[in-house]
C-alpha cells in the first residue's frame, strides 16, 4: 500500500531537486524521516505491548515457581497442554467454540451488511440517525447485564416468556436454564442482537464511501434497485468483507467469555451447549491457579487461530488475488 | 532498498536496546527473587547466630536495630477514609515494640483474588498478607511464600500459643508450615435458618428439627400453609456446600471426601456413595413439590435476601455460634435457626483464610515479629479492626478478658464511620480484642469452645497436594460444575442423571485423584 505512495513522493521529490541520482534518494531519505519519526511512537508500542509480551510463550512450558523465577523454573514438556486433550470434553469444547463462532461470523456478517445496505436506503437523516442509534444500544451493554435481561425473559418462576407468553397460550412452563436443546438458538440471537449494530457502522461507512455515480450509470442502464445491491454493493463491499472475515477467522478459537459463561448462569445442565475451551479453562483452572496451564491454553489457542487466518488468507488469494491480506 | 535496510536497522537498534532494557529488569527481578529465597535461608539459618547476640544483649528485647518498612495487604469493603490515623496510631506501638514500620494496603474483597495473585506474582507490594481465596498449598507449591517454621519457632511462639498448635499445624503443607490461621469460627455447623415470624405464625416446631426427615416435616408444612412462598432457597445457585464430609482441601468439588466427618482414613469418591444419591434423591422429590425454588440453579440471590424480601421461608446454611444474632442483624427480621449436622472442623477450615509471609520479603524475621504483634496485642488488634476509641467507637460495657463491649459513638453508624474496614475475621486474631454490641461479654470464649469441642476429622492437619493429578482435576471440576449443583437442589433426576455423572466423573479421572489422596494421606498418617 505504501509504495505507489512513496514512489510518487519520490518522483514528486525528485522533479524539484537535483538530477543526481545519490542526491535525489539522499533528498528523498530526508523528506521521509519526520514520516518515520511519526511511525516510532507506534511502532514502539506495538514492539512492547505485542512482541516483547511473546516471550511469555515460555511458561506455557515451565512449572512455574515463583521463587526461583520464570526462567530457573523447571521445564515441563507439553504437560501443561495435557489437560486440553485428554479430557472426553475435548470435542464438546472445540465443537462448541468453532461452530459458534463460524455461525456468529456467517449470520453476523449477512445480518450486518443486510442492516447496513437498508440503513444506505433510508433518506431521511433524522429516520438514519434514530435507526443507528437504537440498534448501536445493544453493543455497549455488558454481558452481565445482557445476561439479566435475557433471565428476565427465560427465569421460571418470573419469565416473561414463560408468564407471559406460555402460560395464556395454554401450554407448558419451560425449565430453558436445564434444556440444552434451545440455547444454541439463545446464544446466537443474543450474540447477534448485542454486536450487529457495531458491525454494520464498519459496512455502512464503506457503502457511504462507494462513488454515487456508479448507481446513477446503473440506474440510467435500467438496473433496479436489486441489481444495484447485487451487483455495485456486494462486489464493492467485498474487500471489507474480507478483511474482517479474516480477522474473526483469526480469533475463532477465542469466544466470547460473557456470552458463554454469565448469559447462561453457568448452569450446570447446560455444558454441553455452553462451554467452550475459554470456559472450560476458566472452570477447571479456577482452583488448580496454575499459571502453566493456563498459558498452555493461551498458546494453544493463537497458535491454531495463526494457522487458520494463513489457511484463510491462502483461500483467498486463489480465488481473488487482490483481497488477499497478504 | 537501502531506506528498507535503514529502516531494518534502526528496528533492530530499538529492538536491542528495548532486550538490552529488559534483560537487566528481568535479570534483577530474578535475582531479586533469588536474593529474597537466600535472605530466607539466611534469616532461617542465621536465625540463631543473629538472635542470640541480640536477646544476650537485651533479654526480650525484639526491636529491629535500624527501623524496618513492612508492606501489609488486607481485604476491606469500604473506603480508606480514616485509614492513615489509624495507622499512625499503630505505627506508634510497632515503632516502640520492634522498631518497626508498617505500611498498610487495603484492597476491595472483589479485587482482592487478582491483586493479591499479582502481588505473590511479582514478590513486590507486600511482605505480609492473608492467603484467601487462594489455596494455600498452590501459594507455597509455586514459591511464592516462605516456610515459616524456623521463624516460628524464634519468634512466634507467642501466637502460636495465642492460635493454638492445633490450628497452626493445619497451615502445613508438605514439610513446612506456610500460613497460619486467623481467630475465627475454625468449625462449622449445617442447618437451616428460618424467617422465626412464619414459624411462630403456622407453629413450626423448629425446634424440633434435628434431621433432613423433621426438616422435610417442617418445609412441607410451610408449604402447605403459606403457599405464596419458597420453602428452601438455595443461595446463589448452591443449596450447600457440604453436608459433614471432609473434602480434603477440595471444598467447591469435593474430589475425593472422608465421610461421616472423616471418622476413618478412607478416602471414597462423595458422588458414588449411597448418601449422595439418597441426598439427591430427597431433592428431587422437594424440587418436583415446589419446596425448593424452581430457578434454583439461576438464583444469584443470598438466601438472607430473599427471606428479607418476603419471597424465602429459609435456606441451609454454615452455622456458627451467634448466626442467628447475626443474620437478624444484618437481614432486620427475626431468623431462628436449626442445627443438623454437628459442628465438625477440617484442614480446610483453617487453611480458608492464612497469614503468610511473601517470598519478595526482604526482612522475614521482622516480618515475623510484626505477625507476632497482630496475633497477640490487643491494642494493636483493636485499633486495625475497630479504629481509634472515642472517633470510631465507644466502650460500652465490660467484655471478658480486660476487653470491653464496643459500639458506635452517639450519631455515627456503619454508613458514615471513617474507619470500617470490615472483615475482623480476616485479621490474624480478632479474639484478642473488644467485643461488639450485641454479643455475649463471653463472645470469644464462646468461638473458641466451638472450635475446640467440635468433631475434628481424622485427617486434621492434612493438606493435599494436586500436583500429580492436575489433568484430572481440571477435568473433573468441569463435570462436577455440569451436575453437581443441578442435583443438589433437584433440577435433574438423579435416576437418569446420577449414573451419567458417574461415568463421566471416571472418564475424567476421578479415581485417580481419589487413590493419589489416599496415598498421601495414608503417607501423612504414617508419619504421625
Amino acid at each position: 500500500m505504501t509504495t505507489p505512495r512513496t514512489a510518487e513522493l519520490e518522483k514528486s521529490a525528485g522533479n524539484e531537486a537535483v538530477p543526481s541520482a545519490k542526491k535525489k534518494s539522499r533528498t528523498a531519505y530526508k523528506r521521509f524521516v519526520p514520516l518515520y519519526l511519526m511511525m516510532l511512537p507506534g511502532l514502539i508500542y506495538l514492539f512492547i505491548n505485542n512482541y516483547v509480551p511473546m516471550a511469555g510463550i515460555v511458561i506455557a512450558f515451565k512449572h512455574v515457581n515463583f521463587n526461583k523465577g520464570i526462567l530457573a523454573s523447571p521445564f515441563a514438556g507439553f504437560s501443561n497442554f495435557e489437560y486440553l486433550f485428554k479430557t472426553k470434553e475435548a470435542w464438546t469444547i472445540t465443537r462448541n467454540t468453532i461452530g459458534y463462532n463460524l455461525v456468529f461470523i456467517i449470520l453476523g456478517t449477512a445480518i450486518a451488511i443486510a442492516i447496513a445496505i437498508l440503513l444506505s436506503e433510508i433518506t431521511s437523516n433524522v429516520m438514519k440517525k434514530t435507526y443507528q442509534t437504537i440498534i448501536l444500544v445493544p453493543y455497549l451493554i455488558s454481558m452481565v447485564v445482557v445476561s439479566y435481561l435475557v433471565y428476565a425473559l427465560l427465569s421460571s418462576d418470573n419469565g416473561f416468556i414463560n408468564n407471559s407468553v406460555l402460560a395464556p397460550m395454554g401450554l407448558d412452563k419451560v425449565n430453558w436454564y436445564t434444556e440444552p436443546k434451545y440455547w444454541p438458538l439463545i446464544l446466537t440471537t443474543t450474540y447477534l442482537w448485542k454486536t450487529v449494530g457495531y458491525n454494520c457502522i464498519i459496512y455502512y461507512a464503506t457503502i457511504v464511501g462507494i462513488d454515487r455515480s456508479y448507481y446513477e450509470a446503473a440506474s440510467i442502464d435500467g438496473a433496479n434497485r436489486w441489481q444495484q445491491v447485487t451487483k455495485i454493493t456486494i462486489p464493492a463491499l467485498m474487500p471489507t468483507i474480507i478483511t474482517l472475515t479474516l480477522l474473526a477467522v483469526g480469533k475463532i478459537f477465542y469466544s466470547d467469555f460473557g456470552l458463554f459463561f454469565q448469559v447462561p448462569m453457568d448452569s450446570g445442565p447446560l455444558y454441553d451447549v455452553t462451554n467452550t475451551i475459554d470456559t472450560y479453562v476458566y472452570r477447571g483452572l479456577i482452583k488448580l491457579n496454575d499459571v502453566g496451564m493456563s498459558s498452555a491454553a493461551g498458546v494453544y489457542q493463537s497458535l491454531v487461530g495463526f494457522v487458520l487466518v494463513f489457511i484463510a488468507n491462502k483461500v483467498v488469494s486463489k480465488f481473488d488475488r487482490e483481497n488477499a491480506l497478504f | 532498498m537501502k531506506r528498507i535496510t535503514c529502516i531494518l536497522v534502526s528496528l533492530l537498534l530499538s529492538a536491542s536496546l528495548f532486550t538490552a532494557c529488559g534483560s537487566p529488569a528481568s535479570s534483577s527481578g530474578e535475582t531479586g527473587g533469588s536474593a529474597a529465597g537466600d535472605s530466607t535461608a539466611e534469616g532461617s539459618a542465621a536465625d540463631p547466630a543473629a538472635a542470640d547476640p541480640e536477646e544476650g544483649a537485651v533479654p526480650g528485647d525484639l526491636r529491629e536495630q535500624e527501623l524496618v518498612k513492612l508492606d501489609v495487604v488486607m481485604c476491606t469493603t469500604v473506603e480508606k477514609g480514616d485509614a492513615p490515623q489509624v495507622m499512625e496510631e499503630v505505627n506508634k506501638i510497632l515503632l516502640d515494640k520492634l522498631n518497626v514500620e508498617m505500611n498498610l494496603t487495603y484492597i476491595n474483597y472483589g479485587n482482592y483474588l487478582q491483586q493479591s495473585t499479582l502481588m505473590l506474582s511479582s514478590g513486590e507490594g507486600a511482605d505480609l498478607l492473608p492467603i484467601y481465596l487462594t489455596p494455600l498449598a498452590t501459594c507455597a507449591n509455586n514459591g511464592q511464600i516462605i516456610p515459616l517454621d524456623d521463624l516460628l519457632e524464634q519468634y512466634g511462639q507467642e501466637m502460636v500459643e495465642a492460635i493454638g498448635p492445633h490450628y497452626v499445624e493445619c497451615g502445613r503443607v508438605g514439610d513446612h508450615i506456610y500460613g497460619i490461621t486467623t481467630g475465627r469460627d475454625l468449625a462449622k455447623a449445617y442447618g437451616i435458618q428460618m424467617r422465626k415470624e412464619i414459624c411462630d405464625e403456622y407453629e413450626i416446631d423448629y425446634q424440633g428439627i434435628k434431621d433432613l426427615d423433621t426438616l422435610e416435616a417442617a418445609l412441607y408444612k410451610v408449604k402447605e400453609s403459606v403457599p405464596d412462598i419458597i420453602p428452601l432457597v438455595p443461595s446463589m445457585g448452591q443449596l450447600i456446600r457440604n453436608w459433614g464430609w471432609d473434602t480434603l482441601g477440595d471444598d467447591a468439588t469435593s474430589l475425593g471426601v472422608l465421610m461421616d466427618f472423616g471418622s476413618e482414613l478412607n478416602v471414597v469418591n462423595l458422588y458414588e456413595t449411597d448418601f449422595y444419591r439418597e441426598f439427591v434423591t430427597r431433592t428431587r422429590r422437594w424440587y418436583q413439590d415446589g419446596v425448593i425454588m424452581q430457578d434454583a440453579l439461576s438464583n444469584t440471590e443470598t438466601t438472607g435476601t430473599m427471606m428479607r424480601s418476603g419471597a424465602a421461608f429459609g435456606g441451609l446454611a454454615n452455622l456458627k455460634p451467634g448466626y442467628e444474632v447475626q443474620e437478624t442483624r444484618n437481614n432486620g427480621i427475626p431468623i431462628c435457626i436449626a442445627e443438623i449436622v454437628p459442628a465438625y472442623t477440617t484442614t480446610a477450615d483453617s487453611q480458608l483464610a492464612t497469614w503468610a509471609i511473601t517470598s519478595g520479603c526482604k526482612n522475614p524475621v521482622a516480618a515475623m515479629k510484626l505477625m507476632n504483634v497482630l496475633y497477640t496485642d490487643p491494642d494493636v488488634v483493636n485499633l486495625l479492626i475497630y479504629g481509634i476509641e472515642g472517633t470510631h467507637y465507644v466502650a460500652v460495657g465490660e467484655a471478658n478478658g480486660d476487653q470491653k463491649m464496643i459500639d458506635y459513638p452517639e450519631g455515627i453508624d456503619a454508613g458514615n464511620t471513617g474507619y470500617n474496614p470490615g472483615g475482623g475475621w480476616l485479621w490474624c486474631n480478632q479474639t484478642v480484642g473488644h467485643v461488639w454490641n450485641g454479643n455475649p461479654p463471653d463472645y470469644w470464649e464462646v468461638q473458641t469452645e466451638f472450635n475446640n469441642t467440635a468433631i475434628r476429622s481424622q485427617a486434621f492437619g492434612f493438606t493435599f497436594d494436586s500436583a500429580n493429578v492436575r489433568n484430572q482435576v481440571s477435568a473433573c471440576t468441569n463435570v462436577v460444575g455440569k451436575y453437581h449443583q443441578a442435583l443438589m437442589c433437584g433440577t435433574l433426576d438423579p435416576e437418569t442423571t446420577l449414573p451419567v455423572f458417574i461415568r463421566e466423573l471416571k472418564d475424567a479421572g476421578v479415581d485417580d485423584i481419589v487413590a493419589e489422596k489416599q496415598a498421601q494421606l495414608d503417607a501423612w498418617a504414617a508419619t504421625k
